[in-house]
This record gives C-alpha cells, structure tokens and sequence, in this order.
C-alpha cells in the first residue's frame, strides 16, 4: 500500500509540475462557470446535474488529456526500468496511476461545488437527481480513465495514446447515434419484408432490443437512473466492473511486454 | 548470491543472449565485458526483473526473479543504460520517491539519503530540478537511485558513460567501495576500467560466454609468450635484423620511429626464458643505446580481443557448415 502511495503521490504532483493540470482545472472550471452564469443570468435559475450531464461531453477531451501521459511518458523515459525493477508490483503502480488520475478528476469536479454551494445559498433545488448526477458523472470519469490508463500502456507516443483514448470514447458516444439509426434500419427493413406478418408494435419491440442491444455497452446509458436520482446497484456493478477491466488489461499489457519487448 | 542458468533470450527470430550460466558470490565485484550489441544490457534487463527469459533462470540470493518477484526484487538496486529519472523533480524529491517505493522506512529515510547522496557527491544539487542537471550528475543520481534500500546486490550497467575523468576516478573509487558491503555486477565495454575495478571478468560476445575468470588468471591464460617494448636508437633495419638472430625471439616488429633516430619496437619470444639480458647485450654490442624497454602483460584488451574473436571465427564456421 505504501508503493501505491508513492506512485500515487509521484503521479499526481506531476500533473502540477506540467501546465497539464492547471490547464484542465481551468478549462473545466471556466465551461462550467459559464454554463452556471448564463443559465442564471438568461434563465434565472439553474441546474447542476443537467449542466454535469453536459459536462460528460467534455470529457471525451479532457480525459485523453490526463491520461496520455500515463505510462507512455515513463516509456520513453526509461523509468518504467525503475518501477517495474523496484519491489512494487505491476498491481501496484497501476493502481497508483489510476487514482492519481482518478484524484485529479476528484479534484476538477469539486471545482462545481462552488457553484452548488451558490445554489443552496439562494434557495436553488439541490435534490438527489443532483447526487446521482454528481456520481454518474464521477463513475463514467473513472471508466472513462481506466480506458485511457489502457491506451497509454499500449505505445510510447503520448499523441496515439490520446487519439486512441479520444478515439474509443466517441465512439461510444456516437454507439447511442448508431443505436438508433441501427433501431430505425431494423424496424423499416422488417415492415418492407414483413414474411411473419408481424404488428407494428411487435416491429417496433424487435427495433428497440436492437437498440438497446448495441448501446448496451455504452457507459451513458447506465446513467439514465442515476440522474433522476434513483440508485441502483446495476450501475455500480457495471462501472466497478469496467474499471477493473482495464486495469487488468493494462497489467497484463505490461506484462506482456516484458517478454516481447527489446 | 545471484545463480544464472541456461539463459537463453529471443528478440523474435533474433537470439539477443544464448544459453548462458554464470554466478556471483556475496561481496564479490563481477565485470561484465563485451562489445556492443553482445547482450550485456539484455542479460542485466532479465535479472533484474524488467525483461523475460525466453527459457533458463536467475535466482537472487535464492529467490527466483520470475516466481517470487517482490522478494528477489528487494534485493536488486538497478541502474540501466539510460539512468530512469524523473525529470520534473528535484534530485531529493526523486529520491525520496524512491525510497517509498522500495519501502524505506520514514524514520530512517532522511538519513539514509543524505549518507547515499554525500557517497556519490551530490548534495550540493539536492534541490535542482533533474532536467538542469549534468550528464554527470544525472549518472550519481542513477547510481544513488540504485543504492537507496541498501540492497545486497547492485547491478550497474555502464555507470561511467558521460562522466568526465575525474568523476571517472570518483565512481570506481566509489564502486569499490560499495563492493566490501554489497555484490556488484557491473557491466562495461571500458576494458581499464574492469580491470581496475573487478574481482572476476565474465566476456560476452554475441550472446555467448567466451571467458569467465580472474582478471590476473585470464592475463596468464592468454600471455603464453613474454612481450616486450624496445625504445632503441640506431638504425631500424639493422636493429630488428639483429633483434630476430637473438635466439628464441619469435618477432620482432617496428610499432614507430621517431625523427630523432629512435626506434620503438616489439619484440616477442616464444619460450618461457627472459631474453631481456641477450637483448640488451645485443644491443651494446652495436652501441645502440636503449632509452626504454617495457615488458607488456596482456592486457585485458588483448584479451577481449583475442576471446571475442574467437567466437567470431567459430560462429562463422557454424554457419559454413
């Protein structure tokens, strides 16, 4: 635990040591201050968790950003010689990088607070869909991080680890789109050539499973609950599983390296 | 205290190391020799943990480095190639780092730092940033990195490239010193420098051992005939043609001649017998006065060179066949 500590600790101050992690605090902040302000100027009132439920899409960059460095700069450096030559195993620093990246999302999500505080303060609805959505948001970042953590190990380019991670979370962003579209294609296809003489709502059933079926794997999806404030223990189960799932990927993709590697 | 057996390491179709066995006795200093691309750095990668052996073993003070990692691990302090630092810390924060990582206790660890940094002269850079640094400097923080935890074993490889030769001078004091405590096994392509500093040479040359010995047991096996360098004046013609009718002179070779009329000259014998007397007498008989005359050791270079040529030669044969 104290290895962890130490690749943690190390981690972390170093995105402090680089403009990265100013850059991305800033960023945040700022999209997120303006979302709050105009709401409140033009609207009068404002609310957190769907302005986080925007903020989701901010992290198909943001994340990259945090995560492209990860083991590929360590690579190239050759202190990867370092950690994987000192006691600490592959578990080990692992884990350490993933909270320290997982710490830094802490850290840029708290930055709302401020504006969840002015929201109390003047009688705005703070509620449990807020929570959820502060959860979600929290939950899909952290899976989001491991599928980073993964891309890093994979190369020693910090720009193929951030295309890779940007790549792969688009992508399941655009897998609802596709969903869709696949949903529309199915039922029009199967009310042109319709040989079991099927109804239109056994159709449009068919067309909803496929949909359903080909967003299944996509994090958003499991945040519907969430945001209206109901807490279940699918999700959870789902996004725990997701993050363990990659880390185990980039231990074993670390591990393979030792034998194929020069 | 370190066991290699029947390491064998494949790059792909590529064989990086073959088949090698050698071991380290505690507190011994072993030098490992050999040109560059013979498989020294992979050989040091694999028993250190970083890199798999395609097949074979390394066992660290008893504890296999592939099946019981953490312990064989603990008792490594490595420093590669390219010396792993952190850039974007300062030379103590690295440090310090480092230690947490291979669990030093707290209490302990500032006093422990500052003894290793005072040991490899670099407390006066403490607190700069590791990308300020010199290659010099850079190097001791390397080595300082692998001495942190005290380990029992100390795998150095090439530790003096980039050092200017005073900090030369440094680190091989330095070494020695670290070989009364710990086992040192340190790898170089730097022939004095094994020489001044290793108890044992093991020399590789394109994956394979060629010779593992003493360094004085090695210069025996490989000067079977006395050598020496002749500084005579004279005429050089008639010097060598005098030097060959000496009885039991095998060779007699101009290595340069001076303006001044000097000549300089090897001269081998192929028996066991001192001919230096016969040599000088020879000489005077001619008045031709010897300013300086030299005998010559192999050297670990002729042994290297000698000892890795002869894998070239047979690998040749190999493929000949």
């Amino acid at each position: 635990m104290k290895r962890v500590g130490a690749i943690f600790r190390r981690d972390l101050i170093a995105y402090f040591k680089s403009p990265v992690g100013y850059i991305i605090l800033a960023v945040f902040a700022i999209i997120f201050g303006i979302l709050f302000s105009s709401e409140i100027l033009f609207g009068g009132q404002s609310d957190i968790g769907a302005n986080l439920l925007f903020m989701q899409f901010m992290l198909i960059i943001i994340v990259p950003i945090i995560t492209m460095r990860g083991f590929t700069e360590d690579r190239k450096s050759g202190t990867d010689v370092l950690l994987l030559t000192s006691p600490a195993s592959i578990f080990e620093v692992v884990i350490g990088k993933f909270l320290a990246s997982f710490t830094l999302l802490l850290i840029m999500t708290s930055s709302t607070l401020i504006h969840l505080f002015m929201t109390l303060g003047f009688g705005g609805v703070v509620d449990a869909k807020t929570l959820g959505a502060y959860i979600g948001f929290i939950f899909i970042g952290a899976a989001y991080l491991s599928i980073g953590l993964f891309a890093s190990s994979l190369t020693e380019n910090q720009l193929i680890s951030f295309i890779t991670t940007f790549g792969i979370i688009l992508a399941l962003f655009l897998l609802s789109l596709i969903a869709s579209l696949m949903g529309t294609l199915t039922s029009t296809l199967i009310s042109k050539i319709n040989i079991f003489d099927l109804s239109d709502i056994q159709i449009d059933n068919i067309a909803k499973k496929v949909t359903e079926v080909i967003n299944w794997p996509n994090p958003s999806t499991k945040l519907d609950n969430f945001s209206s404030g109901i807490f279940e223990l699918t999700p959870i189960v789902y996004f725990v599983s997701i993050v363990s799932i990659f880390i185990f990927l980039t231990i074993r993709m670390i591990e393979k390296r030792r034998w194929t590697q020069k | 205290m370190i066991e290699i057996t029947d390491l064998t390491k494949y790059y792909g179709p590529n064989l990086a190391v073959d088949n090698i066995t050698f071991t380290v006795e505690k507190g011994e200093i072993l030098g490992f020799l050999g040109p560059n691309g013979a498989g020294k750095s992979t050989t040091m990668n694999i028993l250190t943990g970083y890199l798999s052996a395609t097949s074979g073993s390394v066992k660290i003070n008893g504890h296999d480095i592939l099946e019981e990692p953490q312990l064989a691990k603990r008792s490594i302090g490595y420093l590669p190639e390219n010396p792993p630092l952190y850039l974007d810390m300062t030379a103590m924060e690295f440090l310090q780092f480092v230690a947490d990582l291979k669990g030093v206790k707290r209490a302990d660890r500032a006093r422990h730092l500052a003894e290793i940094m005072k040991m490899v002269k670099i407390t006066d850079v403490a607190n700069r940033l590791i990308k300020n640094l010199s290659k010099g400097y850079k190097q001791r923080v390397g080595i300082a990195q692998a001495m942190v935890g005290n380990p029992e074993v100390l795998v150095l490889d090439e530790p003096t490239v980039g050092l200017d030769p005073k900090q030369i001078i440094e680190i091989r004091t330095l070494i020695k010193e670290l070989g009364k405590q710990h086992t040192v096994i340190l790898s170089s392509h730097i022939l004095p420098e094994v020489s001044a500093v290793c108890d044992r040479v093991v020399i590789i040359s394109r994956g394979k051992i060629v010779a593992v010995n003493t360094t004085e047991n090695l210069s025996k096996q490989y000067s079977k005939s006395g050598k020496f360098r002749l500084t005579v004046e004279g005429p050089t013609k008639e010097i060598v043609q005098s030097l060959r009718m000496i009885p039991g002179v095998k060779s007699a070779s101009v290595v340069g001649e001076r303006q001044s009329g000097s000549s300089t000259i090897d001269v081998e014998n192929d028996t066991q017998e001192d001919i230096r007397k016969q040599v000088f007498f020879e000489m005077a008989r001619h008045s031709w006065p010897i300013l300086e005359m030299r005998s010559m050791d192999a050297t670990l270079e002729d042994i290297f060179l000698k000892a890795t040529a002869g894998v070239a030669i047979s690998s040749e044969e190999e493929v000949e066949q």
